[in-house]
Parts: structure tokens; sequence; C-alpha cells
């Protein structure tokens, strides 16, 4: 199998850059169709394994394509044109350069958040590679269906792709592999570096913890309404979900006013976007959690019957995650300022911010926990919708992918 | 109420259900945290007519609250052990006597641990109340030494299980002893390279999970060890308890062979839906919830954190939820705190 992707990767090599973003944009657009066949039966394949909710799911599918669709823009930022994939581009007087894709891309999902194989697998076409894709346990359906649409669409592209689960102490996959990228626990991660050869590009997204910031002028029932959807999606299991808020007091709502109103929100949420079943295990954490915070926390406001959301709100500020599932921690905090030292301990597991609140605060904050390592702030109600343009992790997402071949001129007469 | 209570532990016959909705009556009238929980959930006694209504408040809020029914001034109180995770917050278990303590475990252990004899030789696997003296494992093994050791010796110490001389001890033997203690103490004598053969009839009832504090091995796998260690001849049994109740439950291994647990009949077990509280059918893993009719001083009415499974002839514990693990890239709360050791 590996030697097919490698032949069908000597081939695209040959493929300008602008007709693989073409093809792609053809798969996105039947993506982008609800109407679409294929779309309608990862949906449906999406439900059942994950047992996320359907309208979470099509809107996680469109987020998803969307992103897709920015590959190109990305490659733009990242490589300074996506035509140095095609041959040298003058990139400063006396220097050319050309970039190459990373060949074979072996990548390990994760099962925390569906579809998202789509942008990786897309940005090797993109990068002129085949790509090895090995889905999660918890969600093996969206992966062959997108390389299936892909070779729908462009034969060529589909030849590229290839889907499939292997042991975690398998190292076959990675034997010929140009680079590997591990999503997954920390421990995953470095279960699979071990396996790498030497020399191989290896990039591993591991355990992250997301948390808001919510300025005293944003406290408001919108701003908590933003906060609940990004909670609420892929039932908080995403890397850049918020486990907690850090909410400024002096603002229209006080701290305790705003978990209220996360609350609310959550519980509206209901409706459209249930939460997913749980195992026993995450019943019980959650059950547990909930029981401790009625006698520890300042306030606890809580669905009435079951364990669909939780929000926790402690008047002293601490940093502490959540065991998931729509459980949020929030936290007073006089300043907003005052939130990098509480997070500093935790710096390792850092990554994504979404902050409200006017857009001078959020620069002189962004400073702050940049230099703690935190490599995105984003709008609440935005924490699952990376841009395209995402470093994730803080690193070039394509750029981090490729290597260069430069032509330094001869100096002029 | 002490002396109705007193008579049920000697065996006297009493209707559960309406014991318990007194009980309840009283708990919710004296312990002013039970009552607000009992109020959020609409639950009060002139609301509750079925004893399975009646709120099970969480181990967990005995660190944070004063659980307490009695009247007057606790004269003692339990606390809880606490894991290696860090320097976590204890619950308090406080007494108005422990009269009703005393009286509830010692019948219970005869019927389980000793059915065939009068007394026995104890070898104990814990610290001694004198160096413990708010462990309620502590106070109960000295509980059963009184009333039941021929001979009693203590073999934990402030620096641990003696397994010196604990293995010199067990070599003088003539008949069957009792060895009781904590599992993971059991863990560090089978670890400890002890081995002698004990007498038929001897016995092992272990308690407690390991909290850390030993390497964790399955019960299965503790008693064959156990077993090496000490005789292929040796029984072994668990007693489940905790710190928050008064009473204990037992495997029926030496009475019926069963190892599923059997309370007492002032003790009922349910199994509920980590998600609803509902009960469960038999078969199904859920909550251990417990209403112990001996804790008249703090509250009878308890959820515990240990996930158990309900069989026809008694029930299951599986051991303490071990806390949810994030799916992916994410952590959840458990893990996050295994690894960074936090202080909350």
């Amino acid at each position: 199998m590996i030697a097919e992707l490698l032949a069908a990767q000597e081939e695209l090599s040959r493929r300008p850059v602008g007709e693989i973003l073409a093809a792609l944009d053809r798969v996105t657009a039947r993506w982008l169709d609800h109407n679409d066949p294929i779309r309608r039966e990862a949906e449906a394949a999406l439900a059942e394994t994950t047992g996320l909710a359907p309208a979470m799911i099509r809107r996680g599918l469109d987020e998803t394509m969307l992103r897709v669709r920015g590959i190109g823009d990305l490659l733009d930022q990242d490589l300074g044109s996506r035509l140095a994939l095609d041959g040298f581009i003058r990139r400063a007087p006396g220097v050319l350069s050309r970039a190459y894709g990373p060949g074979l891309l072996v990548v390990v999902f994760a099962g925390n958040v569906p579809a998202v194989s789509a942008f990786d697998m897309a940005l090797a076409l993109a990068l002129k590679s085949a790509c090895l894709a090995r889905p999660a346990r918890e969600e093996p359906a969206f992966a062959p269906l997108f390389a299936r649409s892909v070779a729908e669409v462009d034969p060529l592209l589909g030849r590229c792709l290839a889907v499939q689960r292997w042991e975690h102490d398998e190292a076959w996959p990675y034997e010929q592999a140009g680079a590997v990228v591990v999503y997954g626990s920390d421990a995953s991660v470095a279960a699979v570096r071990r396996l790498v050869p030497p020399g191989v590009r290896f990039i591993g997204h591991g355990h992250k913890i997301g948390f808001a910031v919510v300025a005293r002028e944003a406290a408001t029932a919108e701003t908590a309404r933003r906060l609940a959807l990004d909670v609420a999606m892929y039932d908080q299991q995403g890397c850049v979900s918020p486990h907690m808020a850090f909410v400024e007091r002096g603002g229209p709502l006080s701290p305790r006013d705003f978990a209220a109103a996360c609350g609310q929100a959550l519980a509206a949420l209901e409706g459209e976007m249930p939460r997913s079943r749980l195992s026993p295990e995450e019943a019980m954490a959650l059950r547990q959690a909930r029981d401790e915070a009625e006698f520890a926390a300042d306030a606890l406001f809580a669905s009435p019957d079951d364990l669909a959301w939780t929000v926790v709100h402690c008047e002293e500020a601490a940093f502490l995650p959540s065991p998931l599932n729509r459980l949020l921690r929030t936290f007073s905090v006089d300043d907003i300022a005052a939130v990098p030292e509480l997070v500093r301990p935790y710096r390792s597991y850092l990554q994504t911010v979404a902050f409200a609140g006017p857009s001078e605060r959020r620069e002189a904050l962004a400073e702050a926990l940049g230099a703690l390592g935190i490599s995105r702030v984003c709008p609440v109600g935005y924490a699952q919708q990376p841009s395209p343009l995402w470093r994730h992790d803080g690193r070039p997402t394509a750029g981090d992918l490729v290597r260069w071949v430069d032509i330094e001129e001869p100096p002029g007469p | 109420m002490e002396q109705e209570l007193l008579e049920i532990f000697s065996g006297a016959p009493f209707d559960f259900e309406t014991l318990a909705l007194r009980i309840f009556t009283r708990q919710y009238e004296r312990c002013e945290p039970y009552r607000r929980f009992c109020d959020r959930r609409g639950k009060s006694p002139d609301r509750v007519t079925d004893w399975r209504e009646i709120p099970h408040l969480p181990v967990t809020a005995f660190k944070y609250a004063r659980i307490y029914s009695g009247e007057g001034e606790p004269v003692h109180y339990f606390e809880t052990s606490g894991t290696t995770q860090g320097p976590e917050r204890r619950g308090r278990h406080y007494f108005q006597t422990l009269a009703l303590y005393a009286a509830c475990s010692r019948p219970v252990f005869k019927q389980f641990v000793l059915p065939d004899r009068e007394r026995i030789p104890m070898f104990i696997l814990a610290q001694p109340p004198r160096l413990n003296p708010h462990s309620s494992l502590s106070w109960y093994f000295d509980q059963q030494a009184q009333a039941f050791g021929d001979g009693v010796e203590w073999f934990v110490d402030e620096q641990g299980l003696r397994a010196g001389a604990l293995e010199e001890a067990l070599r003088q033997v003539q008949g069957p002893v009792a060895l009781l203690g904590t599992a993971f103490a059991f863990v560090h004598m089978v670890d400890s390279g002890l081995k002698v053969h004990l007498p038929p009839g001897s016995r092992v009832m272990e308690t407690g999970g390991f909290k850390g504090k030993s390497r964790e091995v399955s019960r299965e796998e503790l008693y064959r060890l156990i077993r090496e260690a000490l005789g292929p001849e040796v029984v072994c049994l668990n007693q489940y308890g905790m710190c928050e109740m008064s009473s204990n439950c037992y495997d029926q291994t030496l009475v019926t062979g069963s190892r599923h647990k059997a309370a007492p009949p002032w003790v009922r077990i349910r199994i509920l839906d980590p998600e609803t509280l509902a009960e469960v059918p038999p078969g199904t893993p859920g909550i251990v919830a417990v209403t112990d009719l001996a804790n008249l001083y703090s509250c009878a009415f308890l959820l515990t954190q240990d996930i158990g499974v309900m069989y026809e002839d008694g029930f299951e514990v599986l051991g303490r939820a071990p806390g949810s693990e994030a799916r992916g890239c994410s952590i959840a709360m458990d893990e996050f705190l295994q690894v960074n050791r936090c202080d909350r």
C-alpha cells in the first residue's frame, strides 16, 4: 500500500499546485452541499459513532471544510507564495527558493473532534504529498469517506490518500514517512515518537487546556451565550475548548451572574445540541465534580435532572480544569491582568484563549500570555473555528512540513 | 432512638422503611447542611413518603461541611485517610457517642468473619488507635480485637509494615489465625517476600483501596499472592466500609461461599445511574448509594464514590470511580490532577 502511495505521489509532484487546490475546492463544494450523498452519509455515521448532536456535526463539517478552503491562503502565508511549490520564486534580491512537500505524510488522529482529519489530508495533497491517515478508534468513519470523496472528484488525488488503523506499537507505517503528525494525549504522542525513525519530521500535538478571559466591559449575557457555544461544541473535548473562564469584576454582569447566564445559555443549547452519551466513568467524574462544587464552590448552576450541563463559580481564582462534557468553571478576578500569573504554572498545557473585551486590552493580555507560550487568542464563541491561517501550537502549519531549496545568484556586476 | 438501634443491632425485628423515614426527619431537622441539600432537591420529610426518595448526601460533603445530627458537641470524630495525590482536604465523621458505632460492627464481623468460632488469634496489618486516633479503621480493628481476639498483635507502626516481625510471629502459630488489614498493607506483605504455611481455618480480611500507597493489583491477584505467601488453605475476604459509614458489609465467602457482599439488616445498598441517580437494574454498574441507619449522629443516606453492581445474592464493588479521561488531545481534570498533584 505504501508503494502505491509513493507511486501516486510521484505523479502528483508534477501537478501544478493551482490544479490541486482547484480539485480540493470541488471536493469541499460537495461537502458544503448539505444534500450531497456523501455528506449525508458522513453526518449519519458521525452521529452514530460519536453520539454528538446532528446539529453540532453539521456545524463542525461546515467549519472544517471552510478551513480546508483556506489552504491556498495558508500556503501563501507560510511559503511566501503557493507557487513556491511549482518552481523557484524570488524570495529576496539574489535568492530564489522552491519548496518541496514532506513526502509521505503519516497522520495519527485523535477521536475528540470529528472530521478534522479533512484538513491534514487536504494539506498533504496541496503540498504534493501522499497521506496515510490513522483514524481514531472512537471516530473511524469520517476519514475514509473524505478519501472517497477526493477519489471521486480526482482519481489521482484519491490514490494519494490511504486510511487505515494499525496497532499503537507498529512501526511500519513510519518507516518511509517524510513527516509524521500525531494528535492525542501526551502518552500517545510520546509512544509514536519512539517509533519514528531519526531524521523524519515529527510534529506532536499533545495535551492542551483552553480557557476564556472575559473583561468587565464584555461581561454580558451575549458573551455568556457565545461562551456556552464554545463549551458545548464537541462536548468540550476539543483541545481548544475552554475548561474555565476568568471573569473580571465590575462589568454589567457580576462574575456570579455571568456564570448564571452561562448556565442559562447552556440550557438553551440543549434543544438544538444535546450533549452526547457519557461513559460511566465520565458520568461519575461529572457527578463528583458537581457534588464537590455543591459544598465547596460559591455557586453551582446545573441542569436539574441529569448531568447535561454544569457551571461552577468560585470567587477566588484558581487554575482547575474541568472533567469536560459541558462543565464550565468560572472564577472572579479583579483585573484580567492577573490571569497570566494564575496560569503560569501550567504553561506547557496552554494553547487557546477565548477573549471577550476591548481590543486594546486584548493586546496587552495576549502579550503577557504569549510570553508564557499561549499560541492563539480568539474571540469568545469562536474557539472551535480556528482561522485557516492558524499556527497550530504556535508553529506554521504548512511551513513546518516543507523543505526548501535556495539558489543564491552570483553578486551582480 | 439509640436504645432502639442497639436492640436492632442485637437482632430485634424492625421495619426498615419506617425507621429510615424517622431518621431522615431527625437528620433533616438537626443537620443544616443536609437540610439545605435536601431543600435544593425539593425533598423534605413532609414530602418524602418512600425511603428511596430520601436524598443521598455525597460523601465529599464530609470534607466541606459539619455533617452532625447529634445533641450537644460531638465526643469524637474520625477522619478520612486521603490519598497520596496531595495534601487534599479530609472529611470528618462526627459522633455524639461511640456506643452505636461499637455495637453495630461486632455482630456483623462475627457473622461474616468468624461464623465458625468464638475467638481467634489476630494479626492486624494496620496502625493501632494509639498511633492513629482518628482512623475509623484502626478503631474498628480494635473493637473486633477486644471482642473476638485471642491474642492480638499490631504490625504497622509509623515506619510502615513490620514484615519481619509479622513473619516471625506467624511462624509460631499453632492453630487457625486471622489477619486483618488494609489491602495495601497486604500488598506490602506479599512484596516483602514473607512465606509461611498457616493452618487450615486461617483467614484474611482486607479492606479499602490502594490509594497510591502500594502498587495496584486486582483483588483476584492479591488473593492469589496472599495464598502464595500464607498457604493455600487461607480464606480471603473483603470488607466494605468507609469513614463516613458506621456499619460494614462483607463478602459471604465464609458463610455461603459467595463473593458478593451482604449488608446487615439496618443497611441497604442501592446502585444508581450516575447521570440521573435513578436505581439501575441488577447486573448494571452504577454508583453505590448506602443507607446506613447506624449513622444516627451524622447522615444515614450516603452517595459514595464507588462503582458497584447488584446481584441476587448481594453486591459487588468494582472500585473507586477512576475519573474520566479526555478523548484526545484535550485533558480532563482527573488526568491533569494526577500529573500536577494539585492541592485543591
